[in-house]
Order: C-alpha cells, then structure tokens, then sequence
C-alpha cells in the first residue's frame, strides 16, 4: 500500500502479472482492496478475493495487517488468511520486510507463511528487492525465492520481478517472470 | 453471482512421470487448480510401481514411458501389460495417459520416433479393456516432419514454455 498525506485515495494495480486490483485507503491508515485474478482459465474459476487492512508507522518502522478472504465464481474453493507485516529501515537506503501470512485454503487446508524481504534503495525512483518466501503465488504452498526492481515516477510504479522454486521436483527450473504495476489517483 | 461454496467440486488432480510433468509450471497454467506434481526427472516404470494407491480418488495424469524404449524395445506388451499394471495401481478415480512424444534428442536411437508411434497404437488399444483409464493421443500436436516439433521443445525431449502450453490447451478440457 502506497501511504500518503492525503485523507483518502484509489490505487488501481496489477499484482504478479495474474491479479488486477482496486484499493481504497482512508484516513491514511485503514484501506480496503478488491482483486481480481485474470488466470487463463474458464471465467468460473476466477478468483475473487477481499482485503482489508491497518498499517502505520513508528519511526523507522512500518507495519500493517490485514484480513483477506477469496473464493472462485464457481465455488470450487476458498481461501482466507491475513498478512502481518513489518518494515525496518535499517539506515535510509536499506530495509528489511517479513511478513507471516496464516491462510487456509479449502483444499490444500491451512499453513502458517513468512516472507523475507530485504530492499535496497539504488535511487529515489528506483530499488531492488530479493525475498524468500513461502507465501502462494497461486494456491500451492512453494518456497521460493524472488528478486525484482521497484520502478517510480510520480504516481506510477512498476515492479518486474523473477520467481525461483528452491524445493520440490522442479526446484530452480520452472522460473516465473511476474510484473507488478500501481497508479495511485 | 456466486454459487453456493461446495468444497467437494474442489477435485484434487495428479499429474506423474517423468521430467516432462516434473518441469512443468502445472500451478501456473491451472492457478484455480489442487493439482499435484508428482514427476521426476529420469523415471520410468519402476517410479510408477513404487507409487501404488499415491492417487486414491483423484483424477490423474501420467505422462511416463520415453525413459524405457530400450525397456519397449526388448518387449513391447510385456512392458505395456506392465505399464496398465502400474497405472491402474496409482489408485485414480479417472486416468488420462498422455501419449508418448515424438523427440529428436542428440543421444537419440534412429528407431526412437518409429517405436514411440508403436507404443502409443498399443497402449490406445489396450486401454478399451480399462473403463478408468482413457489415452490422450498429443503426439501428433508435437510432430512435425515425423520428430519432436523444435519450436515446442528446447532439446529434441524436454519442452519450452510453448510445448506446455500446447500440452494445457490439450488438459484444460478435462480439468473441470
């Protein structure tokens, strides 16, 4: 979530090259999020998923929460869950992001997530970020690990990123090319 | 908008064999999907007879046999009478065998593409005596000039990004 000085504002974005969303945050801190997957598949599979979370900040830290839960048109299964999550700014160019992420999936049941997140600032608009994360990309707990870039002008960012599968039969081979993107009104 | 949240439409699905389903992004072709990849690189027979009632009740989805042709070559219905054995004891409510791919490997025997057209004739009439198990025939959606088609596969064996989703457009009509 980008924060602002402003009371309220829109976000519309594309997270992970598969999911369109539309967020709404008021009173700087309290936002809510529709998004919506646009998978290669059948319009009753699509999946439908509702944010809605609290974040703020304490000196070198950010940290927020939120609550998700999601389900397909069809109902063929749900998924709820929440994000917690906490940013430190270590010195101004170099931070630190975990996040742990208890979701359960109707079909795959429930899991306790984490993602580590370091960033480093190369420039005003311009960052690079690895993780290590155990957090679905789809529905299928994974763990992987994941490096990108963070692009930003004005109210436009851009993030492309790369996904690597660190375990199981396909480990290092099937790697994703994901693209994420906000404009925030 | 939504109907109601029946969690048993949720079918589990299989996919095992060899580095053909081991290398493949299943997830992120069928996102809304519980599907499972059991594939490993460089198996055969013996890995899917070391994997008896893993499936139970689940749809599968075998694509398993190019790491045996010398194995078809020696005996071709010993091997297939042991291949539906092997098969059928994975436990699937439903099975769909994907047929055997055309390949072009460096490494390759010349009689490679003749003797896997061969196994899928067999295997396609063997099937009609098991009423789970059905074959998918893709090895012509593969094939071009009697081998693996290049633009679907970055080797001769294993498939590119483009032979996945050739092989997707094939499953996505039962993956439901």
């Amino acid at each position: 979530m980008t924060a602002m000085n402003t009371n309220a504002q829109v976000s519309l974005g594309l997270r992970d090259t598969r999911y369109v969303y539309a967020d709404y945050e008021f009173k700087n801190h309290i936002d809510v999020k529709l998004e919506h997957s646009i998978y290669s598949e059948k319009f009753n599979f699509q999946l439908l998923k509702l944010y809605a979370g609290y974040n703020n900040q304490f000196k070198a830290l950010s940290y927020g929460a939120d609550a998700f839960y999601g389900r397909t048109y069809k109902g063929s299964y749900y998924t709820i869950g929440a994000h917690v999550y906490g940013e430190y700014s270590i010195i101004p160019v170099f931070a630190i992001k975990a996040t742990i992420v208890p979701i359960y999936d109707s079909g795959f049941d429930y899991k306790t997530c984490f993602e580590v997140q370091p960033k480093v600032a190369l420039t005003k608009e311009i960052s690079v970020h690895a993780a290590y994360t155990t957090i679905p990309e789809y529905r299928e707990f994974e763990n992987r690990m994941r490096g990108g870039f963070t692009f930003k002008s004005g109210k436009l960012s851009a993030t492309p990123a790369i996904s690597i599968p660190v375990s199981g039969n396909n480990k290092y081979k099937s790697i994703r090319v994901l693209a994420s993107m906000a404009y925030t009104f | 908008m939504f109907s109601s949240c029946n969690t048993d439409e949720d079918i589990a699905y299989c996919a095992i064999g060899d580095s053909l389903i081991a290398r493949w992004d299943i997830q992120s072709d069928f996102p809304s999907h519980q599907i499972y990849n059991m594939g490993v690189s460089g198996s055969g027979i013996d890995y899917l007879e070391s994997k008896q009632n893993s499936c139970k009740g689940r749809i599968v989805f075998v694509l398993s046999g190019t790491n045996d042709l010398s194995k078809i070559r020696n005996n071709i219905n010993a091997y297939s009478d042991r291949y539906f054995n092997a098969i059928e004891g994975l436990g699937g409510e439903r099975t769909y065998i994907i047929s055997l791919l055309p390949r072009n490997f460096d490494s390759d025997d010349n009689d490679y593409n003749e003797l896997i057209k061969t196994f899928n004739k067999l295997i396609i009439e063997q099937a009609k005596n098991y009423p789970t198990i059905n074959v998918l025939d893709v090895h012509d959606s593969f094939t071009k000039d009697g081998t693996m088609n290049e633009q679907l596969s970055y080797d001769g064996l294993h498939l590119n990004n483009y032979g996945y989703e050739v092989l997707s457009s094939i499953l996505r009509k039962y993956i439901k």
